[in-house]
């Protein structure tokens, strides 16, 4: 059941280009949206045209069946949090966890009891009588969403909160915000552009470039079936491997080898995408072997990347074999069974082929 | 300071050194020969001295003139910093909420901080004047019998609206400032916890630039205190009655046109004093701020 | 929504209101200097510029007579801007140099030197007037340019401005000059001072306007004519049109003022960033 309806959304700063250009989406009642893209491409400031702090151009944005666009942020009941946490610099973290309740005339007894609740559901008790100041990275994301919980809001958005945090912290706060969903199930819209936010929080996914939807799809869509070729590079890392090709019926032309594809092509041309992780260094049925000539191997412990280039094309290989740093090429086999088509004119998928299990 | 640094005995002093001498002989020691002559009496042809410890204190401090003089630096610090610091504060979070305009509204408010004292009492002078001052007869065609020249009150007044006006400028300018520099996220998330501008602007932006109002404060009681000499000295003179004297027009007139030497310098101490604990207080407050 | 565009309008209205009240008596007072006295007199300030413009402006700037006999206003400009130039540039060199001693040496009385400048600020000249006097009189600097200008830029402000500013040069910066062989006086001159253009700009446009405005230092420093800035030039006329006996001429001294505010007043407005910069960076 559809909770947050966005509809033929517009929005430009300058009336020319927009930077929202006609968008629509549908977020269900408790589901875990992530809007995922690369910076300058609209997400944020979708985000922040559905908290109220943006105005829309044209289009609606419904929340439960009510039209909010001429609703103030304070009237819409959500709640966000910010990239810096914006919490207020002056107020300890009680004040800061009660202040939207104070002003929403919730009764004293009622912001006592949600407060003590809110700290020890994300463990900040101690923390109640310090000022932001006082807190570290860590401490301030929870307090930060402490203070947007509190509220019972209808809608959560996140606005890239985990950035500012350090490695270990990010990939800790992240497990902890999705079962903090779990366990509330309140609609969330979370934004970033760090596909491994994406692909480990989402329920569905939403593949924003230049103000336009590329995909919306659960995870395992998104990285299995991209539909067009931006989200192919943009999701996976490394990212997949991209070639411009020849094409004749059914065989295409790979750096010189003919590659036979069960599948006729009418167009001439298109795109070959190869995940690195899908190329074998071991001779398979159905494949061409391609002498590639290797610029680096990286080692990451348990698998290696090997980075590589034919024809001055650049090549990504992943592997679990040990290989040896100081190899200068290498025998890579490609599998016609693992590879996905993209046409030339519109970048969107044509065929994805797929290895039977 | 610095954690990396040069370590040499006599470079230092050598960049230090036209700074401190400077201080030596223009700032410390006619501060030290003020202090000398505030416990001396000299006659009248500067030939003998006497050591007559407080008597020039006494003098005056025993004197209805000082009193007079004092309540007047009060009173007037008092609310040329009230109006000009609200006023600032008004303009600036004004101001702050215009987007396009913003730019054009603040240099038709900042530029009036390039007006001297000095000049904008000789203009003011002019307007308040009897003979041909538009807001002199302004003011007593409303009903109020204004004359700066014979009542005290209409003088004080006066002075009050003119050193306001000229000090608005300047808290616009570091208000808008402070304004500027709140985090645009913090304010967003007020936007989304507070619905009503007002209580906003009372519970998060005012406590936000709590550090911009107190060194406005400061600033603008020393310039009551000190810089509103070119006004007054430029307008009313501390007259009618001498009720419209500051402590420091107050000393200008007795040692300087006066040549009462030690009972000007006595004054010059105290007033020393009391920026002494008005310096000390804002260190201390400074030392506090640093928390957050 | 239709809320927000009336309260809109009324900011637009309180802050026009504003600017009105801050332009217009500055204003009149320019436009009434073009206009002759016999106008004002009879027929008070006026808002519309007038046509004599090019007469009361060319005979004071270049003519000894009226109410300023002794000195043109060219000459009392002059050593306006010869007072301003020189406040600020010394105040930069000078404050620029007690900084750098401060921020990056180690020296015993770093300490107690600094508390010897930051006297300076309770030492406000109102409250020294009599024995600074005095001092310049023993010094024979009455009367001179050096009178005027060197006791004012020894103050702490512009210490603390470039001290302030010199703790957020990354210390890596020094250590790269001393692996490159850089000296205090190269690292001075080369690294830091290059690096503090901006700052050092800003804070010159502030020094200057200041230096500009100096009003009791010259009253007390100066008796010859010859050194008189434009501010006591004002002064003097608007006591003589107060206090004479026949027409008034306020032209004159409306334009004397005009003349007094202009150059302050383009500084702020050409300058603008700059100036703000220096005002509010500094003085913190």
């Amino acid at each position: 059941m559809s909770y947050l309806n966005i509809r033929n959304v517009i929005k430009s700063y300058n009336n020319r280009d927009n930077i929202i250009k006609n968008l629509s989406l549908t977020v269900d009642k408790g589901e875990f949206l992530v809007i995922v893209g690369p910076s300058g491409c609209g997400k944020s400031t979708l985000l922040r045209m559905i908290a109220g702090l943006e105005d829309i151009n044209s289009g609606e944005i419904e929340i439960n069946g009510e039209i909010i666009n001429d609703i103030p942020p304070a009237d819409r009941n959500i709640a966000i949090v910010f990239q810096n946490y914006a919490l207020y610099p002056h107020m300890n973290v009680e004040r800061n966890l009660s202040y939207g309740l104070k002003n929403r005339k919730v009764p004293k007894n009622e912001i006592a009891m949600r407060v003590k609740d809110i700290s020890k559901l994300l463990q900040i008790e101690e923390l109640l009588k310090r000022k932001p100041s006082e807190l570290s990275g860590g401490q301030r994301q929870r307090v930060a969403m402490g203070r947007a919980i509190i509220r019972e809001p209808k809608i959560f958005l996140f606005d890239e909160p985990l950035s500012n945090l350090d490695a270990k912290l990010r990939n800790q706060m992240r497990i902890e915000i999705r079962k903090l969903h779990d366990k509330l199930k309140i609609t969330s819209v979370y934004v970033t552009h760090d596909q491994v936010e994406a692909m480990t929080l989402a329920d569905r996914i939403v593949v924003l470039n230049n103000g336009i939807i590329e995909q919306v799809g659960t995870p395992d869509e998104i990285y299995n079936t991209p539909q067009s070729l931006f989200v192919s590079k943009f999701m996976g890392t490394p990212p997949m491997n991209i070639f411009r090709s020849e094409i004749n019926e059914d065989i295409a032309n790979l750096f010189g080898k003919k590659l036979k594809l069960n599948h006729n092509i009418n167009n001439n041309k298109a795109y070959i995408g190869i995940r690195p992780e899908d190329i074998s260094l071991e001779d398979i049925k159905e494949s061409v072997k391609v002498e590639i000539n290797i610029d680096m191997v990286e080692k990451l412990g348990s698998e290696s990347l090997i980075y590589a280039n034919i024809n001055n094309h650049n090549f990504i290989v992943k592997t679990n074999l040990k290989i040896d740093k100081n190899l200068k090429s290498i025998n890579i086999y490609i599998d016609s069974r693992k590879l996905y088509l993209f046409s030339v004119k519109d970048e969107k998928l044509i065929k994805k082929f797929e290895a039977p299990l | 300071m610095k954690k990396v640094q040069f370590n040499n005995k006599f470079i230092p002093y050598l960049f230090v050194s036209p700074q401190i001498i400077i201080i030596l002989v223009f700032f410390i020691w006619p501060s030290i020969m003020a202090v000398y002559y505030s416990f001396v009496m000299q006659d009248a042809f500067g030939v003998s001295t006497q050591f007559v410890w407080f008597q020039n204190y006494k003098d005056a401090l025993m004197n209805s003139d000082y009193y007079s003089s004092f309540g007047f630096t009060l009173v007037f610090s008092t609310f040329v910093t009230l109006f000009s610091l609200s006023m600032g504060l008004f303009l600036a979070h004004k101001t702050n909420g215009m987007i396009k305009s913003r730019g054009i509204y603040r240099t038709l408010l900042m530029w009036p901080y390039a007006l001297a004292p000095a000049v904008v009492g000789l203009m003011a002078s002019f307007f308040f004047n009897q003979s041909h001052g538009d807001i002199y007869h302004f003011l007593n065609q409303l009903g109020w019998k204004f004359d700066p020249t014979s009542d005290p009150f209409s003088a004080q007044a006066m002075l009050v609206f003119i050193a306001s006006w000229k000090q608005i400028s300047v808290n616009f300018i570091f208000f808008l400032s402070g304004l500027q520099g709140i985090p645009k996220s913090v304010l967003e998330a007020s936007l989304i916890d507070c619905k009503s501008d007002t209580k906003r602007f009372w519970t998060i932006i005012f406590p936000l630039l709590a550090p911009t109002t107190f060194f406005l404060f400061i600033t603008n009681i020393t310039y009551s205190f000190f810089d509103t000499f070119g006004i007054i000295d430029t307008t009313t003179r501390g007259t009618p009655m001498g009720q419209t004297k500051t402590l420091a027009y107050k000393i200008y007139q007795d040692g300087f046109l006066g040549a009462d030497i030690g009972g000007s310098s006595a004054q010059s101490v105290i007033l020393m004093l009391f920026v002494l604990i008005i310096t000390i207080f804002q260190f201390k407050y400074l030392e506090k701020k640093v928390h957050y | 929504m239709k809320n927000t565009f009336r309260s809109k309008i009324f900011s637009h209205v309180i802050l026009i209101l504003a600017s009105l009240m801050f332009l217009l008596p500055v204003w009149v007072i320019v436009a009434s200097s073009t206009h002759l006295p016999e106008t004002i007199v009879n027929n008070g300030l006026q808002f519309f510029t007038g046509h004599n413009f090019i007469d009361t402006y060319k005979s004071i700037l270049f003519e000894h007579s009226g109410y300023t006999k002794n000195v043109t206003a060219f000459r009392m400009i002059l050593n306006s801007f010869i007072m301003a130039m020189g406040f600020a540039v010394g105040k930069v060199i000078i404050s620029s140099m007690a900084a750098y001693a401060i921020v990056y040496f180690r020296f015993k009385l770093a300490t107690f030197l600094f508390w010897v400048i930051f006297l300076t600020l309770l030492l406000p000249i109102q409250v020294r007037i009599v024995p600074s006097f005095e001092v310049l009189a023993d010094l024979n600097l009455l009367n001179s340019y050096t009178g005027l200008i060197v006791p004012l830029i020894a103050s702490a402000t512009g210490t603390f401005f470039f001290r302030q500013y010199f703790k957020s040069v990354p210390e890596e910066l020094l250590e790269a000059a001393k692996m490159d062989g850089a000296n205090s006086w190269n690292f001075f001159i080369d690294i830091l001072m290059p690096l503090s253009k901006t700052m050092s700009a800003a804070l010159f446009i502030v020094m200057f306007i200041v230096g500009w405005n100096q009003y009791l230092w010259p009253i007390m420093m100066t008796t010859d004519p010859q050194y008189s800035t434009i501010l006591l030039g004002i002064r003097e006329i608007y006591q003589s049109n107060f206090e004479g006996t026949y027409l008034p001429e306020f032209n004159r001294a409306f334009a004397l003022t005009t003349l007094a505010l202009i150059v302050p007043v383009l500084m702020v407005l050409f300058f603008q960033r700059l100036f703000v910069k220096g005002l509010v960076d500094g003085d913190k």
